[in-house]
């Protein structure tokens, strides 16, 4: 536990690109709420792999997507079930059905379907607030944190020593 | 651009995606072999082992090597063990999450071979249940007299007569007091010779003076009249009378015999019958044939669930709350609809100790509605050891859901039978050997059964185990049984799958028919014969006192004739 908080610390107070941070968390989120074992999650370990998006933080919100997406099961279930039966779409999704790709996909299960869209319709808006969470984070957050007594003490700790241990990617508390 | 593209990456997916796939190809085959014997368990309650399952890539399918599944009544053997199975899987259709196998073949699939260790049983079989017909084994006694329902028919009986009796004797004394009262108002023997002296005196006066008894001619004419008069009185009272008389007479009858009757009717009510104890085929064969329809009836329910899919309307899609992270699958129009599972053909070939039974499966799915044919199959073979051929075909038509049609023919020939124990411990009869022709057709259609059995046995020794006491009738029934060498039987099962009848005939019943109606109706009039006495024991006093009290009116009745004969012969004496 300590040692996945000090990774996070870690990246947060690297010099990566706060973009870099929130397009991972983005697509950490599809992959951590969705099933894993889906034909989408290959397209976005592709882009994972082929983006420079921080790696680090993709593994830690997969761990935490999934978390969240055990609990937001039956809010998936509804939301899918509302999407693939109502009627007007009916047309669409017959047509996808019958396509292959979107079999492997398994689009037409309520899971799939509610956690695919509801992570689509937030990775907007997530990107926007992680960046801006991480910016806002590195200028006041950090520079306040450092002058406090707590920090102090936090240095003296084992947390500090696991958090020193690891490699430097950046500027350091 | 250089900030946000990392060209290693695209080496790192194709690593990652190899990876992946190259895990799938290693995992699957004993993906697929935990599948067949988590499925398989399930189906049969035992342990189910598959000794390997691999795949082919060029075509796409699967080989799979021994299948042994654990008889759950025994467990050291097993019940099937298939030494190979291997098909092939449509590709594109697989695409689609479509599992078309269009042929399978099921080889040297074996009964009964021992087993390395003995496998788990996971789901004990449920009690074997009995035909629910209702044995009477009366075979060599007399129902109990005392028995409980007997002694209630009895009293019940008793209190019934003992009623009437009370009724009657109210009856009696009521008519008796009217009568007595009656035949104080009617004209009586004193009167009646007032009558004759005054027909004496006029003969008097005949004699003396036939003038003067001319002009007393008015005076004879109302004498006549009077006597005339009162005789019609004294008649129409004794119709009266009579009718009473009759009535309490044939009620009185009717009392007397009542026991004798009340005790026939419990005796037959209660009494062994013919067709109670003379169903000797039923006793025979009753159990062993409820077992087999019981267990023939237990891998239906097993086997029919997979011909029909759950398919849920969109209310129930949301009312259902599905296991975590599984969701449902919502179903859409295909454009070219393929069940989602389906062995078009399946051949199999069983292994017997004399040899092999081959057989074709064709159409196992799951969604028959969508592939609009039924399954069907047919198995045959010839000398295979203890038949001499054997041929089994059938249909599974569940093309309409909700008219589903099953239907399946056994015929055997030659099929020498083992040593068998028939019949309830009463009558222990043991069938040492025989052959065996037998047709089996049955039927369940739209949740109605019905099942028809013909067979015939030849070469048959049969064995009855005589008790040391036993009864006349046992030892004819053993010795009869000690000359069949052959009979005939008819089973016919009707009903439901959950309530159903099982009537059975066979050429015992002829043999044995005569003998078991007479032994019935002497153990009958037996039953009769202490139920009267009993019934009579019970009534003797009240009925006694009936009787006497009978008897008054009989002194009434005397009383009315006497005076109506006087009357008579005195219409009789003329004056002149």
């Amino acid at each position: 536990m300590l040692y996945m908080a000090a990774r996070i610390l870690n990246v947060l107070n690297s010099e990566q690109d706060p973009s870099q941070i929130s397009l991972a968390l983005c697509f950490s989120m599809i992959a951590g709420l969705t099933p894993l074992m889906s034909l989408h999650n290959l397209v976005v370990l592709f882009f994972v792999l082929f983006l420079r998006v921080n790696l680090t933080s993709f593994l830690i919100g997969l761990a935490i997507f999934s978390g969240i997406a055990y609990l937001l099961d039956p809010l998936f279930h509804i939301t899918g079930l509302a999407l693939l039966s109502a009627e007007p779409l009916e047309g669409i999704w017959t047509r996808m059905y019958n396509m292959p790709v979107f079999r492997i996909e398994r689009f037409n299960n309520t899971i799939v379907m509610g956690s695919l869209v509801i992570s689509l319709v937030l990775f907007v808006p997530v990107f926007f607030l992680a960046r801006s969470g991480v910016v806002k984070y590195r200028a006041r957050f950090l520079a306040w944190m450092n002058k406090t007594k707590l920090a102090q003490a936090i240095k003296a700790s084992t947390f500090y020593r696991i958090y020193t241990s690891l490699p430097v990617k950046g500027f350091r508390l | 651009m250089r900030k946000w593209i990392r060209w290693e990456g695209i080496l790192a997916f194709v690593v990652a995606a190899a990876l992946l796939a190259f895990f799938w190809i290693v995992l699957i085959d004993g993906y697929v072999r935990r599948g067949i014997e988590r499925t398989l368990a399930f189906l049969t309650g035992a342990e189910v082992n598959v000794d390997d399952a691999d795949l082919t890539l060029s075509p796409l399918g699967f080989i799979v090597t021994r299948i042994q599944v654990t008889n759950p009544e025994n467990p050291a053997v097993n019940a099937v063990e298939v030494q190979r199975v291997a098909f092939t899987l449509d590709t594109a259709r697989l695409l689609m999450r479509k599992t078309v196998i269009e042929n399978m073949g099921i080889e040297g699939v074996a009964l009964g071979t021992p087993r390395d260790r003995p496998g788990r049983v996971y789901r004990q079989r449920a009690e074997e249940v009995s035909p629910a017909s209702e044995r009477r084994l009366l075979w060599f006694t007399v129902p109990d007299i005392d028995r409980e329902d007997i002694v209630r028919a009895l009293e019940a009986a008793n209190i019934e007569t003992v009623k009437s009796i009370r009724a009657l004797d109210q009856d009696i004394r009521n008519r008796n007091s009217f009568w007595q009262s009656r035949i104080g108002e009617l004209p009586d023997q004193e009167r009646l010779r007032e009558y004759q002296d005054r027909i004496d005196r006029l003969k008097e006066e005949r004699r003396r003076d036939i003038r003067a008894l001319v002009l007393k001619g008015a005076e004879v004419r109302d004498l006549y009249s009077d006597i005339g008069s009162d005789l019609g009185l004294l008649r129409d009272s004794y119709g009266r009378f009579s009718e009473d008389y009759k009535a309490i007479d044939e009620r009185l009858s009717g009392l007397v015999r009542q026991p004798a009757e009340d005790a026939r009717r419990i005796a037959r009510k209660y009494g062994p019958s013919p067709e109670g104890i003379g169903n000797i085929t039923g006793l025979l064969f009753g159990d062993r044939l409820g077992t087999w329809v019981e267990r023939s009836l237990r891998w239906y329910e097993r086997i029919t669930p997979m011909l029909d899919r759950e398919t849920l309307t969109e209310e129930q899609q949301r009312e259902l709350r599905p296991p975590r992270s599984k969701g449902i699958d919502v179903r859409f129009r295909e454009y070219a609809p393929v069940p989602d599972f389906l062995i078009r053909t399946a051949a199999a070939s069983v292994l017997t100790r004399g040899g092999s039974l081959t057989g074709t499966l064709r159409n196992i799915t799951p969604d028959q509605d969508v592939l609009g044919a039924p399954l069907t199959f047919l198995f045959s073979g010839d000398n295979l050891g203890s038949f001499s051929g054997i041929r089994l075909d059938g249909t599974l038509d569940h093309i309409d859901p909700s008219k589903p049609r099953d239907a399946v023919r056994l015929a055997l020939q030659g099929y020498r039978l083992p040593a068998m124990d028939l019949g309830p411990e009463a009558l222990s009869v043991t069938l040492q050997e025989g052959v065996l022709d037998t047709d089996l057709t049955a039927v369940i259609s739209a949740g109605s059964l019905s099942a028809d059995v013909n067979g015939a046995a030849r070469a048959v020794s049969m064995l009855v185990r005589r008790e040391a006491g036993s009864s006349g009738l046992s030892s004819a029934v053993a010795d009869a049984f000690s000359r069949i060498d052959a009979f005939s039987f008819n089973a016919r099962v009707s009903g439901t799958p959950e309530d159903y009848s099982i009537r059975l005939s066979s050429s015992f019943d002829e043999v044995f028919q005569g003998m078991i109606a007479s032994f019935a109706r002497d153990l009958t009039a037996k039953l009769e014969a202490q139920a009267r006495a009993r019934l009579e024991q019970d009534v003797r006093e009240p009925l006694d006192s009936l009787k006497t009290r009978a008897g008054s009116l009989d002194a009434i009745n005397e009383e009315l004739k006497e005076r109506i004969a006087l009357a008579e012969a005195l219409l009789k004496d003329s004056i002149f």
